[in-house]
């Protein structure tokens, strides 16, 4: 094994958050240690509110820490001067750009502003310089247009770019993918994850997407609602129940399996046992989820049996098998609205084993006494 | 015009620009020695300025005591009030930002209001012309420095460009209204010292004037082009510009010092000029193309130097009516439409404002 690469940020049993006036202040996270590795994406998750920007800004040198210190490259952070650290440390906010008529070159340009003087005079050094931070960020087609014509997606890469002509060691960004669709997001994550494996570029992002953070990182860090924090590697996290319980909430449920959330309605804990192929397997599960059912390996152990197949077309047929009932139809969403019926029902009754329908039931069932009472059959269409 | 021709390269462009404002500034402040109740020739003023006598005594008096000082500061103050606009738009991140607006003028008038008011000009004072001239100044930069201080404070709560308008357009009321105050509890022997500073006037201006004011103007504005690097940072917001090497606090706190200094300095010599700090900076960055502070501060002196020589041709210098104007009738020709012209753009492009 080769020698432990040197962290070029460090934190020690730092302690971040608000001084108050009147020399009070509130600590917002704790005892945090941790380290960036170069050539290393790490991603910062946590609910809101816990902290996540309070960390960064702290880590930037925009806040002073309340206890502990950075170590940026072995030298103290809030030792350094403004133009020190941004020549080590570049941060690409959420913060709208509203830079007037300035194209993205001469954005981009801004961040050699800590390598030149006064007069902002330029050598050929620098001009090569932008040049290769609007290629890296895959900003060269956009360098000649105006900054305020730009998606929202271009302006990242235009202040990614400006970010990396600062030619610091450590990126740190904030949110980036708050305001992109899934492709831009999955893009971007790539290109940053390409920039630290042939830059070596430390690079720290904080995220709520956590699916792209699982797959992409090589290092987590965790920030709990009750202000721990944890580090770790994203699978180890994930094992060990720490991301689960990290965005513990009555509403969502942490899938293992497919490692990432699912959006319960209500968890009802209705055993179903399902017999599809894949690649439906996984979305029927997924529906089924949705509609609070759990899916069960063992048919012994089901109350209900889910068979689905694959009609031509694509479309999905289904047949719902429970006690004698069977009720069938066409696509998942028709399934969710039926299974979800039933577990309206098995809710509402306080009995799970029921097999006799609730009096009031009739009354609020749509269409009544178009079908035997018994079958759920009219629950989809 | 040529030089804004976009099909030119940038820097061309951007050099041509600028040429051709120094040009107009310099033809612009010859015809203001030339015109004017008496017309004097361009040769002859040309020969005055260069030392000779003139063919007349009086042409002589004329341009020497009377259009050359009112012409120099025509230029000082468009110049400092150009640049002053320009800065305080980055400052505040508002278009609309600019000395008079913005109730810092306002404030400068209270300031010297309460000196001329409320000193003897019967005692010490009166006999030390300058003396009092310059209580009068520290006083005004005072005002204007406590306008620019609160403006700013409530810029960063409010955020949003027209409620920080409608704020500086409440400090200009309020600083007016005790202005009012202060004049019917004053002797009306002293209220001519005030009549001049709400229409704003470069005329009346003497040499030992010039003293104070040009130095201040040239002092002011080579420190705001010395920033025009971490102006340019700025551009991109006080966070970012923290995390690019900008010493954000210290830059703001010189920045607003020069502010307060050209604005409180050019209003108590020549009382408030409207719109110059708004229209100036614009104008250069729609002819010019560019929001580069290496460029735009420059612009703006030139652009600020022009209108008020061209305003000040418009009041009263031309010869051709008896009557003269106050400065500000005419400005405002030239600063309302900007303003509005800023906001239209501004709901068209969704928000997005050249700054």
């Amino acid at each position: 094994m080769s020698a432990l690469p040197v962290p070029v940020v460090s934190a020690e049993n730092l302690c971040v958050g608000y001084k108050r006036r009147g020399g009070r202040s509130t600590a917002i996270l704790q005892g945090i240690s941790a380290q960036l590795l170069p050539g290393q994406l790490t991603f910062l998750l946590g609910p809101n509110g816990a902290g996540k920007s309070t960390l960064l800004r702290t880590l930037v040198g925009s806040q002073k820490p309340l206890g502990g210190r950075v170590l940026l490259s072995g030298e103290n952070l809030i030792a350094l001067s403004a133009r020190e650290r941004a020549k080590r440390l570049s941060v690409v906010l959420t913060d709208p750009v509203d830079v007037g008529l300035m194209t993205v070159r001469t954005l981009v340009g801004l961040g050699r502003s800590p390598h030149l003087g006064w007069f902002s005079a330029m050598a050929d050094d620098d001009r090569q310089t932008i040049e290769w931070a609007l290629r890296a960020a895959g900003a060269s087609q956009l360098a000649d247009r105006q900054v305020i014509e730009l998606s929202d997606g271009e302006r990242q890469r235009s202040m990614i770019a400006r970010a990396l002509a600062q030619r610091p060691s450590v990126l740190v960004l904030d949110e980036p993918t708050a305001f992109l669709d899934l492709t831009r997001r999955v893009e971007l994550i790539a290109l940053l994850r390409k920039l630290a494996d042939e830059t070596g570029l430390a690079v720290l992002l904080s995220t709520h997407d956590l699916d792209l953070a699982l797959r992409a990182a090589d290092q987590l860090w965790l920030v709990h609602a009750d202000g721990r924090f944890e580090t770790g590697g994203p699978e180890d996290l994930a094992v060990g129940g720490s991301i689960e319980r990290t965005y513990a909430a009555s509403e969502i449920s942490f899938d293992h399996a497919a490692g990432n959330f699912i959006l319960a309605r209500k968890s009802h804990g209705l055993p179903i046992a399902i017999s599809a192929a894949e690649p439906s397997l996984h979305w029927v599960r997924r529906a089924v989820r949705r509609a609070g059912f759990d899916p069960v390996a063992r048919d012994a152990d089901a109350k209900w049996r889910l068979a689905v197949h694959d009609a031509q077309q694509g479309a999905l047929v289904w047949k719902l098998d429970e006690a004698g009932c069977s009720n069938s139809g066409q696509g998942l969403s028709d399934l969710v609205n039926a299974l979800a019926a039933i577990a309206d029902t098995e809710h509402n009754n306080g009995d799970p084993t029921h097999d006799q329908i609730h009096p009031w039931y009739n009354d609020v069932r749509p269409a009544a006494g178009q079908s035997e009472p018994g079958t759920r059959k009219q629950l989809s269409k | 015009m040529s030089a804004f021709d976009p099909a030119l390269s940038p820097r061309i462009r951007t050099a041509a620009g600028l040429l051709v404002m120094a040009i107009l500034v310099i033809a612009c402040f010859l015809v203001l020695l030339v015109r004017g109740t008496v017309f004097i020739p361009l040769g002859e003023v040309i020969d005055v300025l260069a030392g000779g006598e003139g063919t007349r005594s009086i042409h002589r008096i004329i341009v020497m005591d009377a259009r050359l000082p009112k012409a120099i500061t025509a230029v000082l103050a468009g110049a400092a009030l150009g640049v002053g606009g320009a800065m305080m738009q980055t400052l505040f991140r508002n278009p609309l930002a600019d000395p008079y607006v913005l109730g810092v003028s306002s404030g400068a008038i209270l300031g010297a209001a309460i000196v001329i008011l409320g000193s003897s000009t019967t005692g010490w004072l009166s006999g030390l012309s300058v003396v009092r001239q310059l209580g009068i100044t520290g006083a005004a930069v005072a005002g204007a420095a406590m306008v620019l201080i609160l403006a700013l404070a409530f810029a960063r709560r409010l955020g949003n460009p027209a409620m920080v308008l409608i704020v500086g357009v409440m400090f200009g009321f309020l600083s007016g209204a005790l202005v009012d105050v202060l004049v019917y509890y004053a002797d009306p022997e002293r209220l001519q010292g005030l009549a001049t500073f709400t229409r704003g006037t470069v005329r009346d201006i003497t040499w030992s004037d010039l003293q104070v004011l040009a130095p201040a103007c040239l002092l002011t504005i080579v420190t705001a082009m010395l920033l025009a690097k971490p102006m340019n940072i700025l551009l991109l917001g006080e966070r970012y510009a923290a995390t690019m090497g900008v010493s954000v606090r210290p830059v703001q706190f010189v920045a607003l010092s020069i502010v307060a200094l050209l604005a409180g300095v050019v209003t108590a010599y020549c009382g408030a000029i409207g719109f110059i700090g708004l229209a100036a900076p614009h104008l250069v960055r729609g002819m010019l193309g560019q929001s580069d502070h290496f460029v735009v501060l420059p612009g703006s002196a030139l652009v600020g130097a022009i209108l008020v020589l061209l305003a000040e041709y418009v009041a009263g210098g031309n010869g051709l009516t008896d009557v003269t104007l106050p400065l500000n009738s005419v400005t405002a020709f030239i600063g309302a439409p900007v303003v509005l012209w800023v906001l239209l753009r501004r709901r068209s492009e969704a928000g997005q404002v050249p700054l």
